[in-house]
This record gives structure tokens, sequence and C-alpha cells, in this order.
């Protein structure tokens, strides 16, 4: 009976499944796999610099510093059958950009590295590192008879982390704006009220170090690349490379956050990032966009960088598409429109979107001989009479709300599945910008669409233009369409920046002079779940 | 004696250079006149739109005190085409006053851009030198040029001139054609119509689009039913998009 006992026990642990890794990221463990298949890890890329040697840390060694790394185990119960004169061997079967290390030793760097598992009652665990997004590997545990003859195998499939865009639902953790106080060059004003409305999260960037250049919106993308509780922040470097260029490397590279380029060749304002935004996450027709939507704008300069869009198509999550922007001067998308997050609507956020109709409706409701003292050198506009019996204008906006607004309205209906009651349309005129091309249109009014959320935890607000549409600049409460927005706009605390001169007049608002570091979703992780097998 | 003449245009040359012309000596003046100003103005820098190029950004580089000394800095034609298209588009808000300096400025300025933004001063301008400086614009070998020709004739504050505007239907630039045919219909003069419709054969797509809001601005019936249901097939989407919601 004894040995019949133990025959039975040895033949259970030779159909016992391997169950041979326990996955974690840093702390947090997770068993995956026992016997439920194959298993798949997720591992932020090592873009950074934690030990700040000056390069990116999968260039270097292994350091204490260098966090970015995330494990696997082999567990203890995989040795088992080796009693049966079995043996146990992990492999690597295919790498792109990953490589597995035994503490600070690289063991696994190209397919068919292997090494046999001595048996062992402690767990093993071995460390996986990512070069790059979308990195991909396969690990294999095989069990292979007495006389060689594989018996099973377990596979664990790891892949970097993809590259996430951050978008406006994301709290916001840190804001920037380029400060100049120039005589003639002045946004010191909007400065301030940043500064008394957010407190030390707002940081201004000293515009006199970066030749005041106050665009920093176009010159940076903020993205995040997660894997279980471990992130890794991405500036993304635009090629536009004007004097705001150096700001990634001064202020943000380091720890916790790298930066990159993506495309080249000559770039074109398309390649500007007020030309690259996002949704908010939302579920369409049967498909889950939990992460949002990438759209940018062609323009007269065409699609921004092909380098740069193949690289967002290739991250497989937020399935870009793209407006039309031709009809603008600057050609961003930021010019008209932005996704914010509304907790009363039935997705969680709504589409702030430029109608020229209303601005002519409130327009043509106001007193004609009311005085509008910034538009009369900037636009050539002493009062809203002249605006209003502008017929030309008027023509001129009729078209561009046939042509573009409406088309792009409907191209969005198309690709987010926008319900009516999901778009909050604001007044809004355009003029063609004497030097563009046809149409070559601007903001005539400030572009208050072109704002910026920030969501810090204990109070949302929308950051936007001051609309100036008044004789008293300093009354707000007299201005109709400050009125008008803050009756459209009831999720969010409206503030009104003055950026009259520096933005407005410079061709670009709000946001196309902030920027903004957000702090991604927990489940961001679950991205790589998404992608297609590599 | 002849000599002697040549000696005498050497050593005076004034005498032999023509006149200046008024504007330059009112401009002079103005800037005697409030040499603070003056001096002030001189520190003024233009600083780059988000579009790339430079604008003037503050209340003051763009009043009417500054204009003159903009016409003073455009005439001496010293500096970068850049900075020079920036000082166009500042004093350009000033024609009614400085308008007199733009056929000139015009003239002699060989950046096409700066001189689009000089003519884009004429939508301010006096009535004759208007009519006479965009009728030159017309003419002007830039496409840029002309396309702002159209632009300020069309803004023009009731006094705008449309026998340029239909010359402008005819513009070999697509962009100048689309431009005309969209100011000629906002003047709202149905007998305009016609050459609206003859232009929804173009071969740009732009045109073709501008022709048909124009035309239905001023007398839809005109377009025909038969043009609709040709245009709502154009192979433009823009095009086909509006015929067809003429049609609906």
């Amino acid at each position: 009976v004894r040995r019949i006992l133990l025959l039975a026990l040895a033949l259970a642990a030779c159909v016992e499944p391997l169950s041979g890794f326990e996955l974690e990221a840093l702390g947090l463990p997770t068993t995956i796999g026992a016997g439920a298949g194959p298993s798949s890890l997720t591992v932020v890329p090592d873009l950074d610099d934690d030990d700040l040697d000056g390069a990116a840390d999968w260039n270097g060694l292994r350091t204490p510093e260098n966090d970015d790394y995330a494990a696997f185990v082999i567990h203890p119960r995989a040795h088992r059958p080796n009693r049966t004169g079995q043996r146990l061997q992990l492999s690597l079967l295919s790498t792109d950009g990953i490589r597995v290390l035994d503490g600070s030793d690289v063991i696994f760097e190209e397919a068919g590295d292997a090494i046999d598992l001595p048996r062992t009652k402690e767990p093993r665990t071995l460390w996986v590192q990512a070069q790059r997004p979308l990195a991909a590997a396969t690990v294999r545990l095989t069990r292979f008879a007495a006389d060689g003859d594989e018996l099973e195998h377990e596979d664990l499939t790891i892949r970097g982390a993809p590259t996430i865009l951050n978008h406006h639902g994301q709290p916001a953790e840190a804001v920037w704006a380029v400060a100049v106080d120039w005589p003639d060059y002045d946004n010191s004003d909007m400065i301030a009220d940043y500064e008394a409305e957010l407190g030390d999260r707002f940081e201004a960037v000293d515009g006199r170090e970066y030749g005041f250049d106050v665009w920093i919106q176009d010159e940076f993308e903020f993205a995040t690349l997660s894997a279980s509780d471990h992130r890794l922040d991405l500036v993304i470097d635009s090629i536009r490379n004007r004097e705001i260029d150096p700001v990634d490397e001064d202020l943000w590279e380091g720890p916790g956050t790298a930066s990159g380029t993506w495309g080249e060749g000559w770039p074109t304002s398309q390649d500007s990032f007020g030309n690259l935004e996002l949704t908010l996450p939302f579920s369409a027709d049967g498909t889950d966009y939990p992460f949002g939507r990438i759209y940018w704008g062609d323009g007269e300069g065409g699609e921004p960088a092909e380098g740069l869009r193949d690289y967002l198509y290739a991250q497989g999550v937020q399935a870009p598409f793209v407006l039309d922007s031709s009809w603008l001067c600057v050609g961003h998308v930021d010019e008209w429109m932005s996704f914010v997050p509304d907790a009363t609507a039935p997705r969680g956020f709504r589409l702030v979107y430029t109608d020229t109709t209303l601005a002519w409706e409130l327009l043509d409701s106001l007193d004609p001989d009311t005085d509008l003292p910034r538009y009369r050198e900037a636009h050539g506009y002493r009062d809203i009479g002249e605006i209003v019996s502008d017929a030309r204008l008027r023509a001129y906006n009729d078209d561009l709300q046939r042509d573009y607004l409406d088309a792009n309205l409907d191209r969005l209906r198309e690709e987010v599945a926008l319900a009516d009651d999901e778009i909050v349309f604001i007044p809004g005129l355009f003029e063609r910008v004497s030097g563009c091309g046809n149409p070559g249109a601007a903001a005539l009014i400030p572009g208050m669409a072109n704002l910026v959320v920030v969501d810090f935890p204990e109070r949302q607000r929308f950051f936007m233009a001051d609309p100036f549409l008044r004789t008293d600049d300093g009354d707000r409460d007299a201005d109709p369409m400050i009125a008008a927005m803050r009756e459209r706009l009831p999720m969010a605390d409206l503030t009104f920046l003055d950026d009259f001169w520096v933005y407005h007049y410079g061709l670009g608002e709000v946001h196309c002079g902030t920027n903004v570091r957000r702090t991604p979703d927990p489940a961001d992780w679950r991205a790589s779940a998404l992608l297609p097998e590599p | 004696m002849r000599r002697f003449f040549l000696l005498l245009l050497l050593l005076c040359p004034p005498l032999a250079a023509a006149a200046d012309p008024p504007w330059l000596g009112r401009a002079e003046a103005a800037r005697a006149a409030d040499p603070r100003f003056a001096a002030e103005f001189d520190t003024i820098d233009a600083y780059p739109t988000r579009a790339g190029f430079l604008r003037f950004r503050t209340e003051a580089a763009l009043s009417e005190s500054a204009a003159p000394l903009h016409v003073l800095a455009l005439a001496k034609g010293e500096e970068v085409a850049e900075l020079r298209a920036a000082r166009a588009a500042a004093m350009s808000r000033h024609a009614a006053a400085w308008g007199d300096a733009l056929p000139d400025l015009v003239a002699a300025e060989s950046d096409p851009r700066t001189r689009a933004l000089l003519v884009a001063g004429y939508r301010f301008a006096g009535s004759d030198l208007a009519r006479a400086g965009l009728s030159n614009a017309g003419q002007d070998p830039d496409e840029l040029v002309r396309l702002e020709a159209v632009d300020a004739n069309a803004r023009r504050a009731g006094s705008g001139f449309p026998e340029l505007l239909r010359a402008s239907l005819r513009d070999p630039a697509a962009s100048v054609r689309a431009a005309a045919a969209q100011a000629l219909s906002a003047r709202g003069d149905s007998s305009d119509a016609p050459r609206l419709v003859a232009m929804l054969t173009d071969t740009d797509a732009a045109v073709r689009l501008a022709a048909l809001h124009g035309a239905a601005r001023l007398d839809a019936r005109a377009i025909g039913a038969a043009r609709l249901d040709v245009l709502a097939r154009d192979g433009d989407p823009r095009v086909a998009r509006a015929a067809r919601a003429l049609t609906d």
C-alpha cells in the first residue's frame, strides 16, 4: 500500500502544472499563472536617469537608485519534481529591448540565452529591464525529463509599458507658464493670477532664460508610462525646437522623468503640441478607450512629423484621429475646442466647442456703442457696432462655421460618438490674420475654448482667456461674454486671465502658454493588456 | 557747362533728388514733437507669435502715436524683413492718418509679406488713396499681396470698391479668387450672383466652395437645382457637403 501511495504521489507531481512564475513589481507581488496559463508582466522602460550619471539608466549598470525594474519570481514549487531527475530551465525565447537580471548581473540579453535552475526551497527573484516603450520578450520556464525530452513549459510575456499621453481628466500636479515682464512684453498679470490661484503648485519659468518664448505648451507634451504601482513621466519634446526647448532638461529630466523627441525634419506649425490633444476616456460601439483618444490637426504644414505619428499610433491604446486645422493661421486643434471633465455629464466629460453663431447672437444683442478699447489697436474695431456691421467678417465666420467648425464637429461625433448633450457650445469669432493665407483664421475674441483644466482634488478650475468684451478692463462683472461663459460652464470655477497682448495678440491663448504635469489613473499600467501580442 | 552741372549735382545731392514726400516731414515732425515717447519707442521690440512671425505686443507700440515712428523706420528700410513686417502691421491700423505713406512704402518694399501688411492698411485709408493703392496691389506679382488687397477692400467700413473685387475673381491665384468671391457676396449685391454662379465650375475646390456659399448668400435660386445636383457629387467633401445642405 505504501509503495502504491508513493507511486501515486510521484505521478501526481509529474502532472502538476509548473506554476513557476510569480510576478511582482517593486514590492507589490502578484501571483499570476498557478496553472492559469501564460503570464504577462509590464515593465516601465528605463528611460530616466535615477542615478544621475548623465545617461538613461538602461545604458548603465544596475544601481540601487534605479527603480525602473519589474520582478518575477521562480516559485520553489516549480522544483518539486526534480527529485525524479527532471531538469528545470529558464530561457529567453525572444527579446526586443528587454533584458533579464539576477541581482545586478545581466543573465539574458539575447534570444536563446538560458540557465538551468538549481533546486532550492527559496523563491528566486529575477529582474526585468526594458529599453523603450513596447519593448517585448518572452521568458520560458521548461521542465525536461531525465532523458532530455521536454515535459512541459510555462511562458511569461514581458512588455515595456506603452506611452500614454495625459488628458484633462487626470488630476493636475504642477502647472508651468513662462513669465515675461519687460515693458514691451509683459504677462505679469497672468502670472500673478496663476500664483494666487494655484500657490506653490504653479511655477513661473523665467522667460529671460529662454529667449522670451512663452509657448510652453507647443514645445512639450507630458505623458506617463505605468506598471502596477510604478510610474515614469515622459516629456515628449517637439521638433519645434524654439527657445523654450531646453526647459525639459533644465526643469524636468531626472529621477522619474525622462524626455525624448520623435520625428525629424524641418518643423511646421503642426509639429507644435497645441496641435496634439486628447479626449477623455470613453467607450463607444463596444470599444473602450480607457485613456482617451489622441487627435491632431492637418493644417497648412500637413500633419505632425511622421516619426511622431508612427510612434503614437504604435502605442496602440489611444487610437489617434485627425481633424482639419487648415483654416487657421497657426493651425492647432487647441484653438477652437477642448475636452473637459464634468461629473454631471453622461460619460463624465464634455466637449467645449467654439460656435460663431452664438457669438453673433450675443453681439447683436449688445449696445453697439459699447467701446472696446482692447480691440481698437489689436483688431481695428472701436466698438461692438463696428464688429456687427462688418459684413465681410460675418460672411467669413459663417463660412468657417459651415466648412470647418461644423465639419470637424461631425468628425468628432463620429470618432468619439458624441451626443448633443455632451457638447457645450461657447461663443467665439475668428478673423483673417493679415499676412496669413486664406482663410488664415485666428481668434478675434480671445479664444476661451483654448483653456487649461487644473483639477486639483479639492476644486476643479478652468483657466481661460479674458475676452475683454467690455469698456472697463477692470470690471469683469460687466463683461457679457464672461457672463455667458459662466452660464455655459457651471461644472468648474472659471478663472479669466489677461493673456491679451502676449498670447492672444500673439495668435495663441492660455492653453498655448501653459503646461501641466498630471497623475495617471492608477489602472494605467493595464494599458499593455490592450496591446496586441508582440 | 556740362561739367559744371555734374559738379553741382555732386555737391548738392538734395537738389538732384526728388523732394521729400509730405508724409516723411510729418513723421519726422511727430517724432521731434515728443522726444520722450520717441526714446521709449526705440526700446520697444517685436516678439514671435505662435505662428513664428513677429508682432509688437504693447498697446503703445500699436498706438496712433507710434505710427509715424514705424513709418520712419520703414522709410529707412534698414531693418530685417521680419521687423519691417511687424512695423507694417503696427502702423496699418492708423492708415487713416498715414495712408499717404503707403504708396511710397509699398513701392519701395522688396519683401512680399511686408508689402502685404502695408496693403492691409488700405482698409483704413482715405477713399481715393485706397482705391488707387488697392488697384495697384491687385497687380502685385505676389499672391499674398493680392490676397491682402481683397481682404482690406472687403473690410473697409461701408466704402469698398466692388469693381476691384470683381476683377479679383479672375486672379490667377485660387486663394485670391476664393477671397474675392466671399468678399463680393458679403456686400449683399444680388447682381453679383451670376458672377459667383459662373465660378462654381472653377478648377479649385476652395473657389467653388466660396462661390457656392457666396451665391447662396446673394440669391440661392440663381444656382439652380441642376448645378446643385452636380456639386452635391463634387470630389471635394466640403463642396459636396455645402451643396447637399443647400439642397436640403
